[in-house]
């Protein structure tokens, strides 16, 4: 939503380095990061601080996980090897058996690029024979005529 | 029930054997249900919620057994528009459309329009292209603008029909197009502005096709029918006739359904002027035939009408122009009107019925001013009783031949009582009385054709004749197992024996209305009416006997059956048709013998023969042999009538008929098959039709060549020179389309004589 | 030379399981009236439709007149008159079993005497209905029960 963005970002994970000449700072295993509704799942995260807040979190797991409740109170799940958020610009890039669900509509492929903001979405397939799937499910097809009927 | 999918006749390929359409796929029925997912598949899908979602690169939508590929696809999630282009191929169940331009469709309207498309329907060898393919589901309605149609295969493009615009509805029973062009290769052969096709052959074969045949007599004979589908329960087919010997005519078809159980047909034909007729007061010639049929409280109370009628002294209309309508038996139009109300144990009839006659000095027949019948029946456990009774006014406005004319009166209870009927021996008494009164009103003028040619120079004005009748018949059945060249068979021997008693009365003081001699035959001999009708009730002292063997194969399947008959006067019948007639002096009925058999699968045979015991001649015989498979077929026939046969007849100088008659169908190559039929007067080594064919089969097109020469019938001359009639015949069948071209249609019907089959073994 | 009648003399025509039947047509019809005469005269009772009763169900029947030969002036000489039904029977909880009848009578064009002609026509046509109501009572003996 979009007071998620407001909250502050906690990070929770057993272990933690922190590189602070590199503004890098890593967490491995079972990384939760948790900012309002959006809770990320990884085995590692590195968190890089660049200028200006627009920090950058790295998370990469079998899969890594992306949840949030958007403003329809309609929940978006995601997953992928690797999982980049880009806080200022609010963009998740999910790469490696990327997958984002979202009402009963699944899509896959092997970079799928989310503006949250713009609530737009860019999936795309490595080219070597592996191919962006989404299978709409009869319900999403009653709720799509009905929607679009208003 | 199978919902399996139906693709209109016309539009099935005749042998759509795989040689030509080995890569159509079959047609099923489209899986298509809310609940199936549709699963979509691209390199790149490109999605802003609640706006446009972008599939890029070997986009791919399945869902059921539709499926659909493009380069790119857009689907507006607002307006619900899909607009998709590059590499477009559409498929389900029934047709496959590949595009390289574009195609738009929308979700909620379910309206769809493919540009420069390229069409092929499944399980039929139908396909083409059009610039502009516009589908309406809702509406089940499709458009083509700009489309191209064939039935050839790929590569084998023989014949393609183009049109500015075609549109299909499978409600109607009808598609149209505009602007029809039919192209033999690039050459254009035939175009008509607007032309219907059967898409549901419910109501119109493919009868609606231009149809044009060349003989001597009319010349080119070019009609294009039109149909008109004016309401659901009323349609109307327009179709201008053009002779180039004669001249041009209209022909009329209008039929009508206004509620169920009220159904007809008015059909009529006009030509102003016919250019080739000798009696030039004969135009214009015209034909009007209606037939109409209603049927009230479910059917029990019926009207019908049957009313054919061409010009007066037209004699020559029907050998002439052909009508498809009119004829039952040849020169006699009916025209007849009835009412009747119908129950299971009686029914009450009353009819009023004319002939128009198309022969020159004839006397007409007899009219029905009106007839009434009325039949009661009673059936109980050991008797079956029935009351069949006719009141009749009999009319006639002949004014050469002044005839006499009646009323009569007849009533004819009867009571038949099955005494045994077990299966192998059956033992029946039937007894009727028969009690008939005449008014007969005979004009002093009365033409010498019945007072002296026929020899009706007694009749009385009042007659009354009442006779009694008795009959006792019985039949055994044996039967028994036996076997020929080692085949098991079952051989039934059955014996019938008949009396029947009907004493003599003098029925010379009455005229003819409705009464004629029948042929003589097997049935005939244990039947108690020599002659149909009830103007002559022969007497009888009559023993009937005959016996029928049959030889059944082990699947029961009747393979030969002989049947033997012959009646033994005890006291020859004195009653005869006409007063002058001989009276029969043989005591022994014709011999009839008749012999079906069905050795093979292929090989039929047939023989029927009346024999005069005393004069040891033939009275009238036919036989058939044939030889038929799949693509084969050879018969051999003969009949013979001799001139006996005729009591009452119109020609004096009739002759025995004795017609040879061959009719062959066989293939000559895997595309090329002749057909031939030939029949011969053996006596006078006259040819009477003959026809030749051959046919050449392609994948999609066909072509066929027709000749044949028949007698021309003319009712005008009594003489026997009579004009040979040629008729040449080129047709292309455009298979799925129907054929274009002229001939008698491709089959082995002669114009006189048609093929048939005289083998009927009950299996 | 081994021919035994068909049954015994007080056997009737149709097998004794046979005690009633349902008949399914037109009951205003010629053939109907026949063929449910022959049944009762048989000893069958004519019943309503049940599932432990068989049904004969009788189609329509379709009558055509086709020349077959011709004189020297190209008139018709006979017609055939062609006559033709189809009826099936239904055993209870057994499948339909389909059967026809054909039968064919020869006529001579009158064609002046055209209401003797049809009134021959009309004989020939109920003479062919006794023909095919006694080959239906035959068909229903020889099935098998």
């Amino acid at each position: 939503k979009e007071s998620d963005y407001q909250q502050p970002v906690v990070v929770d994970s057993v272990t933690q380095q922190a590189e602070l000449n590199e503004n890098k700072v890593t967490f491995l295993q079972d990384v939760v990061i948790t900012q309002g509704s959006i809770i990320i799942h990884a085995d590692k995260v590195v968190v890089l601080r660049h200028e200006k807040g627009n920090d950058e979190m790295i998370a990469t797991g079998h899969p890594a996980t992306f949840f949030q409740i958007l403003d329809n109170g309609k929940p978006v799940n995601a997953s992928a090897t690797e999982l980049r958020y880009q806080l200022k610009d609010r963009l998740v890039t999910l790469t490696g058996k990327a997958e984002l669900k979202q009402d009963d509509n699944q899509v896959n492929g092997d970079v799928i690029r989310y503006d949250i903001q713009k609530q737009q979405m860019l999936a795309q397939s490595s080219g070597k024979g592996s191919r962006v799937k989404t299978i709409f499910l009869p319900q999403e097809i009653e709720e799509f005529n009905k929607a679009g009927k208003q | 029930a199978d919902n399996g999918v139906k693709v209109p006749p016309n539009l099935r390929a005749g042998a759509f054997d795989e040689r030509c359409y080995s890569d159509v796929p079959p047609a099923t029925a489209t899986e298509y249900s809310r609940t199936t997912p549709v699963e979509v598949s691209a390199d790149q899908l490109n999605a802003i919620r609640d706006g446009k979602a972008v599939y890029e690169g070997g986009v791919e939508v399945s869902q059921g057994n539709k499926y659909f590929s493009s380069d790119y696809t857009e689907l507006d999630q607002v307006s619900r528009n899909v607009l998709a282009h590059g590499n477009i191929f559409y498929r389900d169940g029934q047709v496959t459309l590949k595009s390289n331009d574009q195609l738009t469709t929308n979700l909620d309207t379910k309206e769809s329009q493919i540009d420069n498309a390229t069409y092929q329907l499944h399980g039929s060898p139908a396909r083409g292209e059009a610039e502009k393919i516009h589908l309406d589901n809702e509406k089940k309605a499709l458009t083509l603008s700009k489309a191209r149609f064939t039935t050839c295969p790929v590569g084998q493009e023989s014949w393609w029909l183009s049109a500015s615009e075609v549109n299909v509805n499978q409600e109607e029973v009808f598609g149209e197009a505009w602007n029809a062009t039919l192209w033999l290769k690039s050459i254009p052969v035939f175009y008509t502005p607007y032309i219907t096709f059967p898409v549901k052959d419910e109501r119109k074969s493919g009868l609606l096709y231009p149809n044009f045949t060349y003989n001597s007599t009319n010349g080119f004979d070019v009609s294009t029918p039109y149909y008109w589908n004016i309401a659901p329960n009323y349609d109307m087919t327009l179709t201008p006739r053009v002779m180039s010997n004669r001249g041009t005519m209209e022909q009329i078809e209008f039929r009508y359904l206004p509620a169920a159980g009220h159904s007809g047909t008015i059909y009529t034909e006009y030509m102003a002027n016919d250019r080739k007729i000798s009696d030039q007061e004969l135009n214009p010639r015209w034909l009007a035939n209606i037939n109409h049929n209603s049927g009230f409280k479910n059917g029990d109370l019926r009207w019908n009408l049957d009313y054919t009628r061409v010009a007066e002294n037209d004699y020559n209309y029907f050998n002439d122009l052909h009508p498809p309508v009119g004829q039952i038996v040849d020169n006699q139009l009916l025209q007849s009107t009835s009412v009747g109300y119908y129950q299971q144990d009686w029914n009450l009839k009353t009819e009023v019925r004319d002939y128009q006659i198309l022969l020159p000095n004839t006397p007409a027949p007899h009219q029905l001013l009106p007839q009434v019948t009325y039949n009661q029946y009673h059936t109980a456990d050991k008797y079956s009783f029935s009351f069949n009774s006719e009141a009749a006014n009999f009319g006639n406005r002949s004014e050469t031949y002044k005839a006499y004319t009646g009323q009569r009166l007849h009533a004819e209870p009867a009571m038949l009582v099955p005494i045994v009927q077990a299966p192998g021996y059956s033992l029946e008494v039937e007894g009727k009385l028969m009690a008939t009164y005449y008014q007969q009103d005979i004009p002093d003028d009365m033409s010498s054709f019945y007072s002296s040619y026929l020899g009706m120079d007694s009749l009385e004005s009042s007659v009354s004749r009442t006779l009694p009748e008795a009959r006792v018949h019985g039949g055994m059945s044996f039967d028994r197992k036996t076997s020929f060249n080692d085949q098991a068979f079952t051989q039934t021997l059955e014996p019938e024996i008949q009396y029947l008693y009907i004493p003599y009365e003098n029925q010379n003081n009455i005229g003819l209305y409705d009464t004629t001699n029948m042929q003589s035959d097997y049935y005939n001999l244990f039947s108690d009416r020599r002659f149909a009708g009830l103007d002559r009730i022969s007497d009888a002292n009559r023993v009937s006997y005959g016996v029928t063997t049959r030889l059944f194969d082990s699947e029961n399947t009747e393979r030969m059956r002989f049947t033997v008959g012959q009646a033994y006067d005890l006291v020859a019948p004195k009653v005869t048709l006409l007063p002058n007639d001989e009276v029969q002096t043989n005591s022994r009925s014709l011999l009839s013998l008749r012999a079906d058999t069905h050795p093979t699968d292929d090989w039929y045979t047939h023989t029927g023969i009346e024999y005069d015991t005393e004069s040891k001649k033939v009275s009238s015989g036919n036989g058939a042999v044939e030889y038929q498979q799949e693509k084969y077929i050879t018969q051999l026939n003969y009949r013979f009538v001799s001139k006996e046969n005729y009591v009452v007849d119109t020609y004096d100088d009739r002759e025995d008929i004795s017609q040879l008659g061959a009719v062959v169908k066989f293939p000559i190559t895997r595309d090329w098959q002749l057909i031939g039929a030939h029949y011969r007067d053996v006596q006078t080594g006259q040819s009477v039709d003959s026809l030749l064919g051959a046919r050449y089969d392609s994948c999609c097109w066909a072509v066929n060549f027709t000749f044949e020469r028949n007698n021309k019938r003319d009712n005008y001359s009594t003489s026997e020179t009579r004009e040979i009639e040629t008729s040449y015949g080129l047709q292309f069948e455009f298979k799925g389309l129907g054929s274009v071209g002229n001939g008698p249609k491709y089959n082995l019907n002669t114009r006189l004589l048609p093929y048939s089959r005289p083998f009927n073994l009950n299996d | 030379c081994g021919f035994q009648m068909r049954g015994s003399m007080d056997e009737k025509l149709l097998p004794s399981q046979l005690t009633a039947i349902h008949v399914e047509g037109d009951n205003r019809s010629d053939i109907y009236r026949l063929v449910t005469a022959r049944l009762r005269h048989s000893g069958v009772k004519l019943v309503d439709r049940s599932d432990d009763v068989p049904v004969l169900n009788l189609g329509n029947i379709s009558v055509s007149n086709s020349a077959a030969s011709l004189d020297n002036r190209s008139q018709v000489v006979e017609y055939v008159m062609l006559f033709n039904t189809d009826y099936s029977i239904t055993m209870p909880d057994k499948p339909l079993q389909k059967f026809s009848a054909r039968f064919s009578r020869v006529f001579l064009n009158k064609s002046a005497q055209a209401l003797a002609s049809s009134r021959e026509q009309a004989q020939l046509r109920n003479e062919m209905e006794v023909q095919t109501a006694d080959l239906i009572l035959i068909q229903l003996s020889r099935l098998v029960y």
